[in-house]
């Protein structure tokens, strides 16, 4: 692509000085003034400057950190900070300052490949779509469409992803999933069930005005490092972070205090200190409570007595006084925020604790304002938005669910967008596609978690008709699913699988080369490659501009999403003509969470104009002459929701404080006016400074405004979506107007509703201490699943009982616990020592199963060793020194990994990452891999031996706790590791020997 | 053999207050230099890690004042230039290791990976085969007002860039700090060590 044929049609927005170099911008690409020491030419040597930067957001997590590649000819060439995006400020992390390496990188996907007794032939494109459409057909008509399998991914831009949800919703089948699953899904769920919506409540800038933040269960330096920077100014100001987990992370070391649980008692912690801020302290905000909460008088009544501190003090193993003195600090603060990733939410009772936390919150009042609230940690870099866009076995795209009102709100969407061609009906939908089975259509699907068992069918009842037969893998590294072993089996047992990735990943580590399974191999494109809107954790949404064209034979995956489509026989719903098309789709349809007001344009404006954006609220500078009315007061990236394209975005969710127009809003109102026992859901009426029209009340969410579809321009406002943002006129008029257009509204319904107020269309409802729709209704301490106290277990805090048909399968957690419960005996190794808590992680070098992280060069250099950590004194009782191989067995296998010797464990618990593959139990699956596949680094991968037992409501995987014996591993048992892979290990352990 | 330069050369300094170890100046070094990855020419050294006296600092070479390597070098391989650099000379070294001894901080590097013998002439290229290798501050990215590519990178100005005069005002704000104590500092300042250096 030659610089003539970029869109000079934006020069409103040039800016000079980019780079500190002479540039001119257009558009996303900035191009480059050559100095005198670049005229001698490239061939001088590095460092390559390229003719052009073009702003990108890094692909790995979900902070967002901008970016510069420098591209000469269509390559990339180099990076450059981009300094005045507010979010990073040009700051990254090692893996975000490797990007290059993973475009480039030798062992990516080149070309089609199929699995030809044994060996990998290439094939074309024009071949191979046809081929696996076929296949695919053929099955949908044999078996029907539930006999497949679509993995989504986390890593795919926000069309890509409402693409990839599109794509089997139109095949017919609920049975896709992705990596949300085992990461947040707890908190989506958990949270969603509590106030409204289960997503980060604030961003990573409101970071910096936090006075009191509790970290239970992340690790943001390792995970997150690029916002620690914001962080650090909250520190500087005086503000404390503390944190509240069983290791003493890098976070808990730069942290200000740092208080020691047993991995899994989360919930027993957390009662614990709202105990003592309730009964010792008196310091819950009763007029908060009383005025936006439900439930709190029966929690405090039913709940909570059980939780005093000598309990919680036994089950968590957290000292007394340590309970209190955490308890009293976020009594003190004047604001509060519990802050938590995976360390919450892995575990069989998951859902439970991030109800907890916010529960926390909420007693304590310091909900729904800046610096207050929940700052949610998400993983990948999309995963947010591959979340909100429904690439999920229980949902449409934005949280529609699957009922009959979902799939006819999403067929009128996909009938009257500009993007495509094609029309759809529900009949169509439920008779064609789904083949007239209702029951299939409306029920939730398979999840990743457990797809396997949907392939097996061997352990656990299965509820839909047939086992699946083949899968479609898009973007998944298999090693972070835990049942790891099964995995592999589940593959050996399907027709075919397919691999749409960047890398061969997983997947060609596990497959029997001379087994039954074909496996097609396609390569896609990485996220530089194509065009796209991506949304960070704070749910802020980005552009990424294309860099370069696709590396070698790869595609763009909404184009292989394209071209599928077509040899499926519905390519009129996919015949879109750029990106940016799919983009207004998601505009016109995702308006139950905003996703509206995020034009194209105005996503891209932004990324022009980073340095508008304050960095301490992300906010339009108002007083800058250069905003000339288009962006002012914006939020930068308009967080979700924004409801039409003049709205700003709303940085902090709940925010009463605010005009809706300013993106102010209260809890949603999400179950109805009145609860089961007949108590008000609405918030108590109030008078905020900002309105000089009296009282605000509590109202209902606005009639149908997630459901009215504007006219012609997608992201306009509809009737709903623009009366509640009027102070003129109120839920009653706005019924009564959808009626006068012609809706299926009863005015009557809402005939109470009568107070003209400016509302956002969530209403303004009740945040939630009960959840009564969920089987616990209140959160409740339940052991792991592999558990180190079975008398807790026989005392009142066992695992769930049996459910029939959760996602289609039979789950019985406490039937795993039983089969489990002298695992703490069993796992007595021979010197007669106890076994660990065994918990897993991150590393800051790698991301997910590490099927990209570990084909970088510069990430596997330099963290070139799967470890597991242990205690110097338990290291000691073994004989182990760092890098000395050890065998890690749990009661489901028997691992093979180097010790890593540090203070960082306590005594009674080991840490492993889980971003390695490559070798399975001892055994190397490498060896057979064509050299350009073999990642640079291998190891153990820790979920083959983590625990089979999932969430009670949304089956997220408990990797955060199980049972482990330690053993030095006797020479025959360790696996050979390539020589390079040994030689940066030395190097490793020797950086650590040298200070 | 020192400069007289009132000034020196502009650094990068490690500002030990807010490392995390993301490694990203690491990365950055690498890639902006395509430098074999066993060349730590930036590289965060831990401490105590998992204890309460944790801590880490991205060290690299800083183009001393009062460099010892430059003394102890038997060959005239390194050497300051006008502007106060030390630079290694590819065809002089030979890969003794006296001027890693001789550096405080550990910043020659000898990387033993193959490298073609034009980069190793080249001043700023990459050096291997075990001669010395060290970093070289960015100099082409300097020459086009750029800062270099590890301090530019890092997300918690852990690294700081300047001439004496502009360390010495941003070592003066808040939550700033070098690991250098006063010998370190005067090896790398020189007489400007104690205007750098807060007090």
């Amino acid at each position: 692509m030659s610089r003539s044929m970029i869109d000079l049609d934006r020069r409103d927005f040039l800016k000079t000085g980019a780079a500190g170099t002479l540039a001119a911008a257009v558009g996303g690409r900035t191009l480059l003034e050559r100095g005198e020491a670049q005229e001698e030419g490239a061939d001088d040597g590095p460092p390559y400057t390229g003719d052009e930067l073009v702003k990108t957001v890094c692909t790995h997590c979900s902070v967002g950190c901008g970016l510069h590649l420098a591209v000469e000819d269509d390559n990339v060439v180099g990076q450059e900070t981009w300094d005045d995006n507010p979010i990073n400020n040009g700051g990254l992390c090692s893996k975000g300052a490797s990007l290059g390496h993973t475009i480039n990188a030798e062992g990516r996907l080149k070309e089609p490949m199929k699995l030809v007794d044994g060996e990998w032939v290439r094939m074309d494109w024009d071949e191979i779509l046809p081929e696996i459409a076929g296949r695919l057909e053929d099955i949908r008509e044999e078996t029907g469409p539930h006999a497949t399998y679509w993995c989504g991914s986390a890593k795919h831009s926000n069309e890509a992803a409402y693409l990839m949800r599109k794509l089997p919703s139109i095949f017919g089948t609920n049975n896709i999933d992705h990596q949300a699953r085992i990461c947040h899904s707890t908190t989506v769920t958990g949270i969603a069930n509590t106030w409204g919506v289960g997503a980060m409540t604030n961003n990573n800038n409101d970071m910096r005005h936090v006075d009191v933040n509790l970290i239970i269960g992340h690790n943001p330096i390792e995970s997150h490092p690029v916002a620690w920077q914001h962080f650090q100014v909250a520190q500087q100001r005086g503000g404390q972070h503390i944190v509240a987990e069983p290791r003493y992370t890098e976070t808990a070391a730069a942290a200000d205090d740092h208080y020691q649980f047993r991995s899994g008692t989360d919930v027993a912690f957390i009662y614990g200190l709202i105990y003592h801020i309730v009964e010792n302290l008196g310091a819950h905000d009763e007029e908060f409570i009383e005025g936006r909460v439900d439930g709190f008088d029966e929690f405090r009544e039913d709940v909570l007595p059980e939780y005093d501190l000598e309990n919680v003090s036994d089950i968590t193993g957290t000292p007394v006084e340590d309970l209190q003195s955490l308890a009293e600090t976020l009594a003190d603060a004047d604001v509060s925020c519990v802050e938590w990733a995976m360390g919450g939410t892995q575990h069989n009772n998951g859902t439970g604790n991030t109800r907890a936390y916010a529960m926390l919150n909420l007693v304590l009042g310091h909900a729904a304002q800046s610096a207050g609230g929940t700052p949610i940690y998400r993983g990948h870099d999309n995963v947010q938005g591959a979340t909100d866009l429904g690439v999920d076995a229980s949902t449409l795209p934005g949280y529609y669910g699957l009922d009959e009102g979902a799939w006819s709100h999403w067929a009128s969407v996909w009938s009257q967008t500009d993007g495509t061609s094609g029309e759809i009906t529900y009949e169509e939908l439920l008779e064609d596609r789904f083949q007239g089975r209702q029951e299939l259509m409306e029920k939730d699907g398979i999840t990743v978690a457990r797809w396997f068992e949907a392939v097996l069918d061997d352990e656990w009842e299965l509820y839909q008709p047939d086992p699946v037969r083949a899968a479609i893998w898009w973007g998944h590294g298999m090693a972070s699913l835990s049942e790891y072993k099964k995995v592999r089996q589940a593959i050996e047992e399907l027709e075919f699988i397919v691999n749409i990735d960047i890398h061969p990943n997983q997947i060609s580590e596990l497959i029997d080369l001379d087994g039954d399974t074909d496996v097609y191999m396609l390569p896609a494109a990485t996220n530089f490659e194509e065009g796209g809107s991506v949304t960070n954790t704070g749910r802020q949404i980005q552009w990424r501009h294309q860099a370069v064209t696709p590396r070698h034979n790869s595609k763009k995956d909404w184009v292989i999403m394209q071209e599928l489509a077509e040899e499926l026989g519905f390519g009129e719903h996919f015949d879109y003509d750029e990106v940016e098309d799919i983009t207004r789709e998601i505009n016109l349809g995702t308006r139950t969470i905003g996703y509206t007001g995020q034009t194209p344009e105005r996503i891209k404006a932004h990324m022009q104009n980073g340095d508008l954006f304050g960095v301490e609220h992300c906010e339009a500078d108002l007083d800058s002459e250069e905003v000339n009315g288009v962006m002012d007061g914006d939020y930068y990236g308009m967080p979700w929701p924004s409801w039409h394209d003049e709205h700003p975005g709303t940085p902090v969710l709940y925010d009463a404080s605010k005009p809706p127009a300013e993106g102010g809003m209260d809890f949603r109102a999400r179950w109805g006016t009145e609860g089961p026992e007949g108590q008000n859901m609405l918030r108590d009426p109030y008078e905020p400074d900002w309105y000089d029209g009296g009282e605000i009340e509590g109202v209902p969410q606005y009639p149908a405004f997630h459901t009215v579809l504007p006219e012609d321009n997608p992201a306009g406002k509809t009737i709903p979506v623009e009366y509640a943002e009027r102070d003129d006129v109120s839920v009653h008029d706005t019924a009564q107007a959808l009626a006068e257009a012609g809706h299926d509204i009863d005015p009557s319904e809402y005939a109470e509703y009568n107070n003209p107020q400016p509302d956002s269309p969530w209403g303004r409802g009740r945040a939630r201490m009960k959840a009564w729709n969920l089987t616990d209704e209140y959160p409740a301490h339940r052991e792991p699943a592999v558990t180190p106290r079975p008398d807790l277990v026989e005392n009142g805090y066992p695992c769930n009982d049996r459910v029939e048909d959760h996602w289609r399968l039979e789950l019985d957690n406490a039937k795993v616990q039983q089969d489990n419960i002298d695992a703490v005996e069993n796992l007595v190794d021979d010197e007669g020592r106890t076994p660990f808590v065994l918990t897993s992680g991150r590393q800051v070098e790698h991301t997910g199963a590490g099927g990209e992280t570990r084909m970088n060069e510069s990430l596997a250099y330099r963290s070139p060793m799967m470890y597991v950590q242990i205690h110097p004194e338990k290291a000691a009782e073994r004989g182990l020194e760092s890098g000395d191989w050890a065998t890690v067995e749990t009661p489901h296998a028997e691992m093979v990994m180097q010790a890593n010797v540090t203070e960082r464990v306590p005594q009674d618990h080991l840490f492993a990452p889980f971003h390695w593959s490559g070798v399975l139990e001892g055994e190397v699956l490498t060896d057979e891999l064509p050299e350009e596949w073999t990642p640079f680094v291998i190891g153990e991968t820790v979920n083959s031996g983590t625990a089979p037992a999932y969430d009670r409501e949304t089956q997220m995987q408990e990797t955060k706790v199980t049972l482990a014996s330690v053993t030095p591993a006797s020479s025959d048992e360790i696996p050979e590791l390539s020589d390079q892979q040994q030689s940066w290990q030395e190097a490793f352990l020797n950086r650590d020997r040298r200070s | 053999m020192s400069t007289n330069q009132a000034s020196g050369p502009a650094r990068v300094v490690p500002n030990w207050e807010s490392c995390i170890d993301c490694g990203a100046c690491e990365v950055a070094c690498k890639r902006t230099w395509e430098l074999p990855q066993e060349s730590n020419r930036i590289s965060v050294v831990r401490m105590a890690h998992g204890t309460e006296a944790e801590k880490q600092k991205p060290m690299q070479c800083y183009n001393c004042t009062e460099a010892p390597c430059v003394d102890v070098c038997p060959t005239d391989a390194l050497r300051f230039r006008e502007d106060g650099t030390v630079r290694v000379s590819g065809n002089r070294c030979i890969g003794c290791h006296y001027c890693g001894v001789a550096c405080p901080f550990g910043a020659p590097q000898y990387p033993d990976a193959s490298v073609p013998e034009a980069d190793e002439m080249n001043p700023l290229g990459a050096r291997g085969n075990g001669l010395m290798d060290k970093c070289t501050t960015c100099e082409p990215r300097q020459e086009r007002d750029l800062e270099p590519a590890c301090a530019s990178e890092c997300p918690t100005d852990a690294l700081l860039f300047g001439t004496p005069d502009e360390l010495s005002e941003e070592l003066a704000k808040e939550n700033r700090s070098t690991p250098f104590n006063d010998e370190a500092a005067s090896v790398v300042f020189g007489d400007d060590a104690d205007r750098v250096m807060p007090e």
